[in-house]
């Protein structure tokens, strides 16, 4: 099996398929931050696509200094973030998954019910509270970095931390 | 279920990273990327259209000023007048070399006989249409069934022809 990094050097030579191989390989974590960020299937799917065109168009810039998925991933939330910002169409939005099969997956010690259960709650939470707890308490970013992405103070992360953590254990027991 | 704080840290840090989306994205993803590479060609296009008007414009007027200023009867440079029709970037060049070598040779066996100042701006002006010419190809490596860029690319090199054929009959007046 080739390897990434020899992946991304091809396609940087504008290599398609090897370019298509590394989506195989990513789409399902690009896809994850999306759907959980966004709230929306179809916005995720979209800003999935917006993840992969950019990153065809900016493979150029990517020196090697970090590993390509981590790479990606800061592209990822960039993109959301980015969508976020310049659209404002998801204040207060609710979860617009009918299939509640779309989070299932194995893999946890969590029982599925249970999980998406909490995938429904984290999908209700207002937008400013959603994003801190999926980059920090999910994607595993710092309240620095967070407060970077976001262009806020780091206590302001901290309190949409305790917000969201807070909502979402009060829907949790209703 | 309700959950403590350890317990919802725990579920929430359990939460799959990667979610595979319902479809295949990646047909979506390269006609975006394939209709953003053609409008970046188009404007590629437009920029070196505009740099071929300016450059040629701009030497024209030097080449004609000189040559009224000598006021001698000139002889026009025997010259074998490409018409280029290929299609073929790779053998539009080639058919333009030929007569290029020519006139470039005429010139720099007549180059004392221009003022410095045209031979300044000759120089200038013919990096501008090389410039527009790298910028043609560049494009049609990106959008090689495009007629419009075929017609530029031929564009440019028929007036860098006309630019090396007026600038060598205007050295060639003495």
């Amino acid at each position: 099996m080739i390897g990434v990094p020899e992946l991304v050097r091809r396609a940087q030579a504008s290599d398609r398929e090897a370019f298509d191989v590394l989506y195989e390989r990513c789409v399902g974590r690009v896809y994850a931050v999306c759907l959980r960020m966004s709230a929306d299937r179809s916005d995720a799917e979209r800003l999935t696509q917006d993840v992969f065109v950019r990153a065809w168009q900016r493979l150029s810039s990517f020196r090697g200094d970090s590993q390509f998925t981590s790479w990606l991933h800061r592209l990822t939330v960039n993109v959301v973030l980015e969508d976020t910002r310049s659209t404002r169409r998801r204040i207060a939005r609710v979860m617009n998954v009918e299939d509640p099969t779309e989070f299932e997956h194995s893999g946890s010690s969590t029982s599925i019910d249970d999980r998406m259960d909490l995938e429904r709650a984290i999908a209700t939470l207002p937008p400013g509270a959603r994003h801190a707890l999926v980059l920090h308490d999910i994607e595993g970013f710092k309240h620095e970095e967070i407060a970077r992405m976001l262009g806020i103070a780091v206590g302001t992360v901290k309190a949409q931390l305790h917000r969201a953590r807070q909502l979402l254990r009060g829907r949790l027991g209703e | 279920m309700n959950y403590s704080d350890e317990e919802l840290e725990k579920a929430l840090s359990e939460l799959p990273r990667s979610i595979e989306p319902e479809r295949d994205l990646r047909r979506g993803i390269w006609h975006q990327i394939d209709r953003q590479t053609h409008t970046r060609a188009r404007w590629r296009m437009a920029a070196a259209a505009v740099l071929l008007i300016v450059a040629s414009s701009v030497m024209t007027l030097f080449l004609s000023r000189e040559k009224q200023a000598r006021q001698t009867a000139g002889h026009i440079v025997p010259g074998n007048r490409v018409e280029l029709v290929n299609d073929n970037p790779g053998a539009l060049a080639r058919e333009y070399s030929s007569e290029l070598q020519q006139l470039q040779e005429i010139l720099r066996r007549n180059r004392e006989t221009l003022a410095p100042e045209t031979v300044k701006i000759l120089e200038e002006n013919m990096r501008v249409i090389d410039k527009a010419i790298t910028e043609a190809q560049s494009a049609l490596a990106s959008d090689p069934n495009s007629d419009m860029l075929v017609d530029l690319l031929r564009s440019a090199y028929q007036r860098k022809l006309e630019l090396l054929r007026q600038a060598a009959r205007t050295s060639s007046a003495t």
